[in-house]
């Protein structure tokens, strides 16, 4: 599938975010009606700045959300793992990552390895009929439009948080699967730690407006740690 | 900056939250009179001591209830909004 | 030139020197030599250079008081940046200092014939000369503006990038000295993480520099094996060179590091700030070659230089028999101990010293310094027998000496202590201010001799049991320190009344400001008897050290002056910061967000301007500036004529979901939602309690128990927040999302936008009998998942369609390139703002205000008086009962006419009467329209009422009935 020539302008669905790839050097691939930047250099270097500090644009990957009395219930339903408290996140079976942000608010991501379609899917599962007596099932909230999804990894992620974001997100104090909902560089975010493999990853989720103004701060905090960008398919290598 | 303890995300830099203003019953629009119904919009009690306030988390727009001592800004309990309002509430037409 | 590095001392002293490197530096124009490891001031003094700077008001030559960077007499401009302390600041090769204050050169300034007329410069004098006659002031204060503060501010600077960081940890120090370095270690042995704080290169404090013991081996050893311990502890974080400048509340702390700023959250705080050393008051006691005991080892010890060759110690505690050792030591030769206490002393420092013969007078005092050539040195000491609390007697002595060292007791550096609620108060026994309570409520500790702990072992213990309390509160639990040593405390640190007021003056109570014991004296005579305000009368402990050397001794005249007891009385209010802070990392990346809609590049791409939306980025209108309103037109007149597009994604939009989704836009909105047909939008309006009108947009009803609600776009976040808090408190069943940004959203409007958009969809009949005005749909635009609505804000035949944001970008794309063919043309907020004004719409904030009710607006019809309740009907209902004051009403005006400007006013006579709210030419109707507020006799249509412009001029305008253009709402309807 992979392409070098594919341009990301070919596809409905596009990144807010995807001119910030400009390099010659990155590869172009297809997945879910995206063009996104697979790889953007040498793979053994991408996978020196993943440990070292690397952010990579996941706003492609797959996911939903569903809010409202009954959600959970619903999902449960669906053999979907919910976790037991807010602001923790679980593995599906599948790989499929199920993050509470609230008592009834559950955002669901694909597994970032394989393709499972899982939100979608659920989308589809999903049907409102009310009537009095039945179980009420919760609501679809469109999360892969309303958020773009970045993941900041490596060693020095931690510290560079700590230039844009008032919670202590060293890995001794913010374990792996839990979720801080709070601001960040002045931007409501979700940021969830999802580690991979042996090196420490940060989820973050903010508004797709503000997407870039995100990116860039992001990038700009990073500069001193010499932190890069990378392509998605060496955090698909890393990931379980 | 002061912490304030969202009960559902913990400890939080206060700039994270905003405030909603007293925990105020609203008269029954129908049957209240003028006067109590100004007093419910305009005048604030100002209280110096323990006030019940809505706070806000805006990260999550999560509202609950705080109870603050306005003298010493002592943040003295937060908890979940539903556990002071339980009931549905509905409003009836003005029978006259 | 002083003879070059003729006061350098050798190896042990000098604990910052690196003395394989000598650095030149130029200070005020001349060549020095210092070392690696010099401040300008101590490489100065190593040159036997003495003076630093001139005096604030007097231009009185300054040189070291505490080498401590806590006085204003060091301050220097280094290069491009004013008010450094030459004191600590290190010198760099090739490094450039300027004195600062001065007019002409350093040693010439001839700012110091001020000081020969500061008679006519009593205290308060601005308030006293400056502003009678009325007026006056404004030409006095560019003369005195010329004169008053200190350095230059190069406005060419350029800045360097600077970010802050937050950091967190259970228990802080503030303050490497022993107390700070013992409570470290015992906090983090405890399990406690531990951030160090110290505003010095090295850690240690007093440990290196003050002679605690008449053997100092004893102190260099404590302080080496305490700093390896703590260097060592993996749980220790040291900042070295970082000033705590303020603590705020929950332990928020602000610490400035060399290149950025930290916050700093900490469960506890140990403050082991240590204590300010006190001058003694007398005749001259500001010139160059006073300075304070401490300074003078501070000098010796961290920089190995002599403090000077001949001196004369005054002290009135044992300390100063330290200092004296000190001197000895490094070959000074000590004239005599004036000794200010009337008994001898017995600590072992005064044995060493009456070992070594130096000559003790005890209760004496240095009543006068007798300076050099210039005031630029001092060459003898004149000292008198002490008679009573501040008076002398004849018997006096006139020795020689170029140094007068001062030990007249300590103040403790509570200034962080005080931010954050901390109190200090005099004690009279011991004549020292004590804290008297913490802040923090409970979550803070004081440790050493901020705490009122001066001798070391107690000092050590001291900190110790603080680190063991801070770990615990933290939720550390460790064992506590076994018995606290029995410490002798304050007794015996401060001499009560080191103030000797001389009939010649010069006796300086605060050497920032240039203030004497007079000036403080009348102030208090002058009616201004309370510390707060002989403070503001006389800028008494105002200037850059902020009372650090004057606080006390101000107090303690202030308070006799007044007849008041001393006991218990509490300094000035300490307001953060502790030290001076650079603006720009205060600022740091002044992190502000910014929005763009899915579309934003092809804006830009078409040649948009763009403007403010709150926190969105939306285009004005395509095309050059200088053509703004061709531009503006052209857009107009495609969307009557033709076809446009308008990016509206920065519209709020919610999802209100669930069993009493009407039910609950009932309650939040005016109008009446329980038997709005499905597929079919109506028109929101909001008001709040008050029945002020906040906000519109339409509701689109998805399904029975499903609406998707458009708001504006500076109000959603609030209507949002507004929703969740009532149902909060009602209990509705149903669900409320803000997916504002999850949808991008264009409108296609114009005769051909049906045309245009036939070609693009196969799922949803478009004929207007099929799908008529303020009807929605759900389809497809290109493939594109869509809500389509019939909405007719700008008047024409228009859908609005809202995609996924990700697909916006790729909606506008295949609409872009389908209406090329019928010339389709993108326009902007500008040109929509004027076709919406063309069909009378209002805009909430725009056309209303904060006190708008919907019957000023003509919106009655909005509004469902049958319903039980909705947000602000009872204050409407109330309102709607009175006459109005105000009507907004529509207007003309000939093309011709002079356009007014928004928010020009309408007049009646003299009477304000109203304002215009919108106002444009209409290109379509070719005059000039608008909306204003009038008062209800003005609002008769036809009638005419008058424009104040912003020149003043008076014109004349109609009032007319809105919309102005297709009344009938035929286009819409097409």
């Amino acid at each position: 599938m992979s392409n070098t020539s594919t341009n990301p302008e070919n596809f409905n669905c596009r990144s807010f975010i995807y001119r910030k790839f400009k390099s010659s050097q990155v590869i172009w691939t297809e997945t879910n009606n995206y063009g996104i930047a697979s790889s953007i250099t040498d793979p053994t270097i991408e996978s020196d700045y993943v440990q070292q500090l690397a952010i990579c644009d996941l706003s492609y990957l797959q996911r939903t959300g569903f809010k409202g009395a009954g959600a959970c219930e619903w999902l449960k339903n669906q053999n979907i793992n919910i976790p037991t408290s807010i602001n923790h996140t679980l593995s599906n079976d599948d790989g499929c990552l199920i993050a509470r942000l609230g008592i009834n608010d559950i955002l669901i991501f694909d597994s970032l390895k394989n393709q499972t379609n899982l939100p979608i899917k659920l989308e589809q599962q999903w049907q409102y009929d009310y009537a009095p007596g039945n179980k009420p099932c919760g609501f679809i909230v469109p999360r892969q439009d309303s958020h773009a999804c970045f993941s900041v990894t490596g060693e020095y992620a931690p510290e560079m948080f700590a230039k844009l974001c008032a919670i202590d997100l060293r890995v001794k104090k913010f374990a792996n699967n839990m979720i801080a909902q709070t601001s960040l560089a002045r931007l409501s975010a979700i940021i969830i730690r999802r580690d991979l493999n042996a090196f420490s990853n940060y989820l973050v989720l903010v508004e797709s407006a503000s997407a870039e103004y995100c990116w860039d701060c992001l990038l700009d905090a990073m500069q001193e740690f010499n932190g890069q960008i990378v392509g998605t398919s060496i955090l698909a290598t890393f990931s379980k | 900056m002061k912490l304030m303890p969202c009960p559902i995300n913990g400890l939080r830099n206060i700039s994270e939250f905003i405030c909603g203003g007293e925990v105020e019953t609203m008269p029954d629009p129908s049957t209240g009179s003028d006067q109590e119904w100004a007093e419910y919009l305009f005048i604030e009690n100002n209280t110096k001591g323990v006030v019940r306030e809505w706070w806000m988390h805006t990260p999550t727009s999560y509202w609950f209830i705080a109870e603050r001592n306005t003298e010493t800004e002592e943040i003295i309990k937060t908890y979940p909004a539903s556990d002071i309002f339980k009931q549905r509430v509905d409003f009836t037409q003005n029978k006259s | 030139m002083g003879d070059n590095f003729t006061m350098r001392l050798p190896k042990p002293k000098g604990l910052y020197l690196d003395r394989s490197k000598t650095i030149t530096f130029v200070f005020a124009g001349k060549h020095y030599q210092g070392l690696q490891g010099d401040s300008i001031a101590s490489a100065l003094a190593a040159n036997n250079e003495r003076l630093l700077s001139r005096s604030f008001k007097y231009h009185r030559p300054r040189g070291i008081l505490t080498m401590a960077g806590r006085d204003a007499n060091t301050l220097v401009q280094v290069e491009d940046e004013p008010n450094v302390r030459a004191d600590t600041y290190a010198i760099t090769e090739g490094l450039e200092v300027f004195a600062q204050n001065v007019y002409g050169s350093l040693e010439n300034d001839w700012g110091r014939f001020i000081e020969h007329i500061g008679r006519f410069l009593p205290v308060g004098f601005y308030y006293k000369a400056f502003y009678k006659p009325k007026g006056i002031w404004k030409y006095w204060d560019t003369i005195i503006r010329n004169f008053a503060g200190l350095g230059k501010v190069d406005v060419n600077a350029t800045p360097y990038a600077s970010d802050k960081a937050y950091r967190f940890c259970d228990v802080v120090v503030i303050g490497g000295g022993p107390a700070g370095l013992s409570a470290a270690l015992q906090a983090a042995n405890a399990g406690a993480e531990v951030i160090l704080v110290d505003e010095n290169q090295l850690l240690g404090g007093s440990l290196n520099y003050v002679r605690f013991n008449s053997n100092n081996s004893q102190t260099l050893l404590t302080r080496e094996k305490l700093v390896n311990a703590v260097t060592n502890h993996p749980a220790i974080n040291i900042y070295t060179n970082a000033m705590c400048t303020g603590w705020f509340a929950d332990n928020w702390l602000a610490i400035m590091c060399e290149q950025r700023m930290l916050k700093l959250r900490s469960q506890v705080v140990v403050a082991a700030t240590g204590s300010i050393e006190q001058p003694a008051i007398f005749r001259n006691n500001d010139l160059p070659g006073v300075m304070l005991g401490s300074a003078a080892q501070r000098l010796i010890y961290l920089y190995g230089v002599a403090p000077g060759k001949l001196a004369v110690v005054l002290t009135g505690n044992d300390d100063g028999y330290g200092v004296a050792l000190d001197l000895i030591d490094s070959g000074i030769e000590v004239q005599a101990i004036v000794e200010m206490r009337t008994t001898p002393s017995h600590s072992s420092l005064a044995a060493a010293i009456n070992a070594k013969n130096i000559r003790i007078l005890q209760g004496y005092t240095v009543y006068e310094a007798i300076p050099g050539a210039g005031k630029r040195s001092i060459t003898h000491a004149v000292i008198h027998q002490i008679s009573s609390e501040g008076t002398v007697n004849e018997n006096s002595h006139k020795i020689a000496c170029d140094l007068i060292c001062m030990s007249a007791g300590y103040t403790p550096a509570a200034q962080l202590l005080c931010h954050s609620g901390g109190q200090l108060k005099y004690d009279e026994a011991d004549a020292i201010l004590k804290v008297t309570q913490l802040p923090a409520h409970g979550q803070s500790v004081a440790a050493g001799s901020l705490n009122s702990v001066f001798e070391i072992d107690a000092v050590l213990a001291d900190g110790k049991y603080a680190g063991w309390l801070a770990a615990t509160n933290a939720g550390f639990p460790n064992n506590e320190p076994a018995n606290v040593p029995h410490h002798v405390g304050a007794q015996g640190q401060n001499y009560p009344w080191p103030i000797f007021p001389h009939p010649k003056g010069r006796d300086f109570i605060d050497v920032d400001e240039d203030l004497q014991v007079k000036d403080i004296v009348n102030a208090v005579k002058d009616g201004y008897d309370d510390l707060e305000l002989v403070k503001r009368y006389s800028t008494v402990v105002m200037g850059p050290s902020q009372g650090r050397q004057s606080a006390l001794n101000n107090m303690r005249l202030v308070t006799k002056e007044a007849n008041r007891s001393l006991n218990g009385i509490t300094i000035t209010t300490q307001r953060p910061p502790y030290s001076p802070e650079f603006i720009q990392h205060l600022v740091g990346k002044a992190f502000q967000p910014v929005k763009h809609t899915a579309i934003h590049y092809r804006h830009l791409e078409c040649n948009a301007q763009m403007m403010s939306a709150g926190l969105w980025l939306r285009p004005a209108y395509y095309g050059n500036p200088e053509n703004k309103d061709t531009c503006i037109e052209k857009e107009n007149l495609a969307v009557r004529n033709n076809v446009g597009i308008v990016d509206v994604s920065t519209l709020g939009k919610l999802e209100i979901r669930g069993p009493d989704a009407a039910e609950f836009l009932n309650r939040m909105y005016t109008f009446a939602y329980a038997k709005q047909l499905i597929h079919r939008s109506r028109y929101v309006l909001m008001t709040d309690s008050t029945g002020v009108i906040i906000d519109d947009g339409v509701a689109c009803r998805l399904g029975e128990h499903h609406f998707y609600v458009t708001a504006t776009t500076g109000g959603v976040d609030g209507v949002y927040r507004n929703m969740l808090r009532w149902n909060t408190e009602w209990n509705l069943n149903l669900d409320i999302a803000n997916v504002t940004a999850a949808y991008a959203a264009v409108n296609l409007a114009g005769p051909n936008s049906r045309d245009v958009l036939s070609c693009l969809t196969d799922d949803i009949e478009l004929s207007a009998q099929q799908f008529s005005d303020m009807e929605v749909r759900t389809g497809h635009i290109a493939k594109i998942p869509a809500r389509i609505l019939r909405v007719g804000f700008v008047g024409e035949l228009g859908y609005e369609i809202h995609v996924p944001a990700n697909q916006g970008e790729a909606l506008w794309d295949a609409l872009m390139k389908t209406g090329e063919e019928f010339e389709i043309r993108p326009f902007g907020v500008e040109a929509q703002r004027l076709l919406r004004l063309e069909k009378g719409h209002i805009i909430v904030n725009q056309d209303t205000d904060g006190l708008t009710i919907p019957q000023e607006t003509n919106m009655g019809w909005a509004i469902a008086q049958k319903k039980p309740f909705y947000m602000g009907k009872r204050a409407i209902d109330v309102m709607s009962a009175r006459s109005l004051d105000r009507l907004l009403v529509g207007f003309t005006m000939p093309s011709d006419a002079p356009l007014p400007e928004e928010c020009n006013l309408v007049v009646n006579n003299n009477e304000i009467t109203g304002r215009v709210t919108s106002v444009a030419y209409s290109p379509t109707l070719k005059s000039i329209i608008g909306l204003a507020f009038v008062s209800p006799d003005q609002s008769e249509i036809g009638k005419q009422f008058n424009i104040k412009l912003s020149n003043s001029a008076i014109v004349k305008a109609t009032v007319c009935p809105t919309p102005f253009y297709d009344p009938e709402n035929k286009r819409q309807e097409m």
